[in-house]
């Protein structure tokens, strides 16, 4: 623990510089901005800001990365507070006691604790992410190629079968993204595969036109399809308050602090959980807590304690979900996916060799997270009324605006016009995708983890002789494989 | 496998036509796409060359779509309802003809834009497809159209070029 400390020390002397502490302030307010637009987030904005992100230091291109997710989470709970839309699913709980609130005239007490429970959920799960980090990477590296292989076998089952209601969809799903990412070059051979003759093509399809046409583009594209068909019914207005009514008192706080350490600890073991989502974490956070309370029937009448367990569950996530893409390389969500890219990107490989390999590089990251965490605090509460006027920009000039930004996204560290029509191409599919319960998370995981998976399989087969029994005799691939049939069985019953 | 507690749109003939589309491209790989398109690798006696991984993820694809073709001919030979779903981002299921005008559309006007954007450069394709979405939109104030379709891409490609020195594709026409 010591030694963790030390190295935390470490990465705060490298971290803390004005430049770094500049892009985490902008990465939060956009991730605030991001999140306060409905059907946006912060998932669109992070595929398309990682491109900018080349021309920075890479402690600073993922600082700012991560404290864009950061804003994205607090920022959601905005609009499901005064307009009861929330930002994204995530919030959707957030909504059942912030606008309730909203209505009694103390939206801006609403938003405050939504702030602090977002913070509160970070700080905690940035802890448990420092403390673990260290000793999951020492566990992963008595893992083989057959273990590896085993593993990403799992993190693909539990991503397809609780990423949408069908296993069947979300595995042939992962399987195409897995196919996608065999085009060009073979990385044993050298040979090209699929490439056409398009020199486009031969680094293989590109992760940045991918992540921008399938996240970004498709759900933009799928809004603006909303928009122009509009169906109905006028928005809700934001409710204007007394402002005597709107501070939260140390006895309310201190009320929601079990709430808070509950959902907190909730979010982090969903984080730390391949394919659950942040979602999940909000929903089982406020779940939790109405079972615990004293008067569970007050929730849904505006009561504080429902938004704190929302809003911390869902933020507890962010740092937990990088538990195992740190240890392992493998992502828990697809915001850790999109930071996998980033590290690529940066010529980081992340896996248990990344604490030895760029060890520095890692303690800075988690000191630039916890520097995150109070300038969200501060950013997040005197933004308040600036956050409260985004809410109002419409739709119709946000949408079109940001599908010029994924198009230049694309076009910064390619200049390749192909690419652009790559994403456009991706965009359509995750658009066809996203209507008919395909898993886009599953296939983006796939493409992003197939190049991985060919490398530790191919080397399991040289290994034991194209012996696929080997994940059941090896004593650490077997828990891995079994708890693979044991989720194939228990997803595909429930679906 | 789909769960008949949802509520929502019936995606039962997408399944039947996913999977046969899905299916038959596995199929279409598995015979011309992989042994055409991916050399086969020497020295490789154990068949770990580079059709290694294609071929497996191909024939898992096959399987798997073929399995959800074959769990939509099941319900209906038992009469079990239809399949609704929801995902991840909670977006509206469904998919009709609305939907597939809406494809086709992107589709439409992606390659439209692209082939503005290879003659006539960023600004002038960006401007035009920005003031079209925000005319569709519902934007009916011409100024402030102007002004945004017009001043985002030019404000765009001062900052790119001024900032980090990058140059977004430029009128290429009378090069």
């Amino acid at each position: 623990m010591e030694q963790v400390l030390l190295q935390l020390a470490a990465g705060f002397e490298s971290a803390f510089t004005l430049w770094n502490l500049a892009f985490i302030t902008l990465g939060v307010v956009i991730g605030i901005v991001m999140g306060v637009l409905p059907g946006v987030g912060s998932l669109t904005a992070i595929p398309v800001l990682i491109p900018i992100t080349f021309y920075m230091e890479p402690v600073t291109a993922l600082a700012f990365l991560v404290a864009i997710t950061k804003g994205g989470t607090s920022g959601g709970a905005i609009p499901a507070i005064l307009l009861n839309a929330p930002g994204s699913a995530e919030n959707v709980a957030t909504a059942r006691d912030g606008y309730p609130l909203a209505k009694q005239g103390k939206p801006v007490k609403a938003m405050r604790m939504a702030l602090y429970s977002s913070v509160f959920g970070d700080c905690a799960s940035d802890v448990v992410l420092i403390a673990l980090a260290a000793p999951f990477a020492a566990i992963a590296l008595l893992f083989g190629p057959a273990e590896i292989t085993a593993i990403i076998i799992l993190a693909f089952t539990l991503i397809a079968g609780l990423s949408g209601n069908s296993l069947t969809k979300g595995l042939a799903a992962a399987a195409l993204g897995v196919f996608l990412a065999t085009v060009g070059l073979d990385p044993e051979d050298g040979t090209q595969r699929m490439t056409f003759g398009i020199i486009d093509l031969y680094d293989g399809i590109s992760l940045n036109a991918m992540a921008i046409g399938l996240l970004a583009l498709s759900s933009v594209l799928s809004q603006l399809f909303v928009v122009w068909r509009p169906v109905g019914g006028a928005s809700p207005k934001p409710v204007p308050g007394d402002r005597k009514e709107q501070g939260i008192l140390w006895s309310e706080f201190r009320s929601c602090i079990r709430t808070l350490f509950r959902s907190a600890y909730i979010g982090t073991f969903v984080g730390m959980m391949p394919g659950l989502g942040v979602t999940l974490a909000g929903f089982l956070g406020y779940g939790a807590a109405k079972r615990a309370s004293k008067s569970p029937e007050e929730f849904g009448s505006g009561k504080l304690e429902g938004i704190a367990a929302t809003e911390a569950a869902n933020s507890a996530v962010t740092g937990a979900n990088l538990i195992p893409t740190i240890a392992l390389g493998i992502p828990g969500n697809v915001a850790a996916a999109l930071l996998i890219g980033a590290f690529i990107i940066h010529g980081i490989t992340p896996g248990p060799f990344m604490l030895q390999t760029n060890g520095e590089l890692v303690y800075a990251l988690f000191a630039s997270m916890l520097m995150a965490n109070a300038v969200h605090l501060f950013v997040g509460r005197f933004g308040i009324p600036i956050w409260v006027q985004v809410t109002k920009v419409p739709k119709a000039i946000i949408l079109p605006v940001v599908t010029v930004f994924c198009v230049v996204g694309v076009w910064i560290p390619s200049n390749s016009i192909f690419e652009i029509g790559v994403m456009f191409g991706f965009a359509a599919l995750g658009y066809v995708m996203r209507k008919t319960g395909f898993s886009i998370v599953s296939l983006f995981i796939g493409f992003l983890l197939g190049p991985m998976l060919e490398h530790t399989l191919r080397q399991t087969m040289v290994l034991n002789d194209n012996n696929v029994l080997v994940f059941f005799t090896k004593p650490l691939a077997l828990p891995f494989t079994l708890l693979t049939m044991f989720f194939i069985w228990r997803l595909g019953m429930r679906n | 496998m789909s769960d008949d507690d949802n509520d929502g749109p019936d995606l039962t003939t997408f399944n039947l036509a996913a999977s046969t589309v899905l299916t038959l491209f596995g199929v279409f790989a598995l015979a011309f796409l992989i042994p055409d398109h991916v050399p086969a690798s020497a020295g490789h006696d154990q068949g770990l060359g580079a059709r290694f991984m294609p071929t497996i993820a191909v024939a898992a694809l096959t399987l798997l779509t073929a399995i959800l073709g074959l769990n939509v001919f099941i319900r209906r030979v038992r009469g079990l309802g239809p399949i609704s779903e929801d995902n991840e981002d909670n977006d509206d299921q469904g998919f009709g003809s609305k939907e597939a005008f809406n494809t086709l559309a992107m589709l439409f006007g992606a390659t439209l834009y692209v082939g503005l954007l290879m003659s006539v450069g960023f600004v002038v394709s960006s401007a035009l497809a920005l003031a079209a979405c925000l005319w569709l939109g519902g934007l009916r104030n011409w100024l402030l159209v102007a002004v945004l379709s017009v001043g985002i891409p030019l404000a765009l490609t001062q900052v790119l070029w001024w900032g980090l020195t990058i140059q977004l594709p430029s009128w290429t026409l009378f090069e």
